[in-house]
């Protein structure tokens, strides 16, 4: 359903992705693997449309959106959920949700909403908090069920685990697979290796740019390379 | 407390505070006061709820003001008339302004405003042909005009004392029905983080673009009446940097965001400049920047910011 090929995305004259291909099967989780720096979130805000690339094609449902705005990737149904949250911190959490359905229908969306406060029913317990005093698991998962007021095809998270406690981690991912079971198909971003290979049905390892090793998550998980370099086995 | 009753109150203190006194410096006075809340009112529309600070608002005054007066002044168009065109003046060319300047983000949009009102300053202080360079222009008299069957013949302060307040209120209308609609909430969004809001699919050049429009439509407006009060006007007093950041002032003292925060900031402002201004002439400037940085420092909300905050507390106990 997406297909990324030879993306090449740089930042002014430094070149952050030199060669990063994959595919994103409808339906299924995919998980990109990698160190620090080795361009997961630059490959991430280029599919949302927040960075131009250089070179390279990203097609999804058979439509070109390279170069597209960000207001119309978000349209077509591929929605971003950004690293470290983000969320309107003067909102209300309420208003954090209502904001994520912009590009939809009004039809929809009491509908969304009902489903997003089902997935997560803190949220509902909070709707008329302000965002910026919610926990980081709180707000995650909010930044979370925000995405899905998009009404998203693919949804992408980025780091969603960063900075969560052990037990919220856990929770998280529990989340993930159940956005998933609903048919909405995800592009997991982590270094949370082991826990994301876990869950995905497909993994890529991105280094320095460029991705450099695919398999189903329980391929990589044994591969020797990967337990060695990322998983400190 | 009904919908109505606190329009209708400042509605009735508008139309009563002139008749208070016949004294000319005290209607001049309000006139400050009122011009000085829809300067503070259109710089907020864009500073306060979307957060673009613009340091150049003086661009779009100036346009006004220069739109009005030459369309009377070449033209013979009926300056009240020339008001609304220079509004519109103001609108049209906030627009591709607008659509260029947004590309940049923080720091860099507001250099650019700051940019952009000096290249029209000088536009205007050497195209002697049409803005008679730095003579500037001036009106010796204005058309009498008639309005609900008696003639008015702006010489008196009065005519124009209700004129600003119209003005005034049609600002104060504006930001309260953009505060509550959409526009609003997505103005918000692009000011609390302007990634996330395009990531949620909001476009938020076209968003900017809209409250830069409207803040300049109001700007404008306030441009020409600014013309016709002072029946003169040269480049270097309606397109100073002073003058914009008077408007940044205004709105922040009154408090950033909120629709009554501009006329608190206003009455404030003025009254500081005119209390000093008689003692200290221009020594007036040092007791208004002190008075600043005690507002940034202890204030950081504005006067009205504060008090609704308090407000909203004492509701909530």
């Amino acid at each position: 359903m997406l297909h990324v090929r030879n993306l090449e995305v740089a930042y002014g004259r430094l070149q952050a992705l030199w060669d990063v291909s994959f595919e994103v099967p409808r339906g299924k989780i995919v998980a990109l693997i990698g160190a620090n720096g080795a361009g997961k979130t630059t490959t991430l805000k280029t599919l949302a449309g927040l960075l131009v690339p250089k070179a390279g094609i990203i097609e999804f449902e058979g439509r070109r959106l390279d170069g597209s705005s960000p207001a119309r990737i978000v349209r077509a149904g591929l929605v971003l959920v950004p690293e470290g949250r983000r969320l309107f911190p003067e909102m209300t959490v309420e208003d954090n949700l209502l904001m994520g359905a912009y590009a939809t229908p009004k039809a929809g969306r009491p509908e969304r909403l009902e489903r997003v406060y089902t997935i997560f029913p803190r949220a509902r317990e909070r709707r008329r908090q302000l965002a910026g005093t919610l926990s980081g698991g709180e707000q995650q998962m909010v930044a979370i069920g925000r995405g899905l007021m998009a009404d998203p095809s693919v949804l992408m998270l980025d780091e969603p685990s960063l900075g969560l406690a052990p037990l919220m981690v856990e929770e998280m991912f529990g989340v993930v697979t159940e956005i998933n079971a609903t048919g909405v198909t995800v592009l997991l971003v982590e270094q949370n290796t082991q826990h994301s290979l876990r869950i995905a049905h497909r993994g890529y390892v991105v280094e320095a740019g460029r991705t450099v090793l695919a398999g189903t998550g329980q391929e990589l998980l044994r591969n020797d390379e990967v337990r060695r370099a990322y998983l400190g086995l | 407390m009904p919908r109505f009753t606190l329009p209708a109150l400042l509605a009735a203190a508008l139309i009563a505070a002139p008749l208070l006194s016949t004294h000319s410096f005290v209607h001049h006075l309000l006139i400050m006061v009122l011009f000085s809340t829809l300067l503070g009112l259109s710089w907020n529309l864009l500073g306060g709820f979307a957060g673009q600070v613009s340091f150049g608002h003086s661009a779009f005054l100036g346009l006004g003001a220069y739109s009005t007066l030459l369309l009377y002044l070449k033209l013979g168009l009926s300056p009240w008339f020339g008001l609304l065109a220079g509004g519109a003046v103001a609108m049209a060319v906030a627009v591709p302004i607008g659509l260029i300047c947004f590309r940049l983000r923080g720091p860099y949009f507001s250099l650019a405003t700051l940019a952009v009102a000096e290249i029209i300053r000088l536009v205007a202080l050497n195209w002697d042909d049409l803005t008679a360079g730095p003579q500037g222009l001036i009106i010796t008299h204005l058309p009498a005009t008639s309005i609900l069957g008696q003639t008015v013949n702006w010489e008196s302060k009065l005519p124009f004392y209700y004129l600003i307040a119209v003005l005034a209120l049609l600002g104060m209308g504006l930001t309260h029905l953009v505060a509550r609609s959409r526009l609003g909430a997505y103005l918000l969004a692009v000011r609390e983080d302007l990634e996330s809001a395009e990531a949620v699919g909001i476009d938020t050049v076209r968003t900017r673009v809209l409250a830069l429009a409207l803040s300049a439509l109001l700007v404008g407006l306030a441009g020409g009446f600014y013309g016709l009060y002072f029946r003169y006007i040269d480049p270097d007093a309606v397109f100073s940097v002073a003058l914009s950041v008077e408007m940044v002032f205004i709105a922040v003292v009154g408090g950033i965001a909120t629709t009554a925060g501009p006329i608190v900031g206003a009455i404030v402002l003025v009254g500081i400049s005119e209390t000093f201004r008689t003692q200290f002439q221009s020594g007036h400037l040092i007791f208004y920047g002190l008075f600043m940085m005690l507002v940034i420092r202890y204030l950081p909300d504005g006067i009205w910011g504060r008090v609704r905050l308090a407000l909203k507390q004492a509701r909530e106990r």
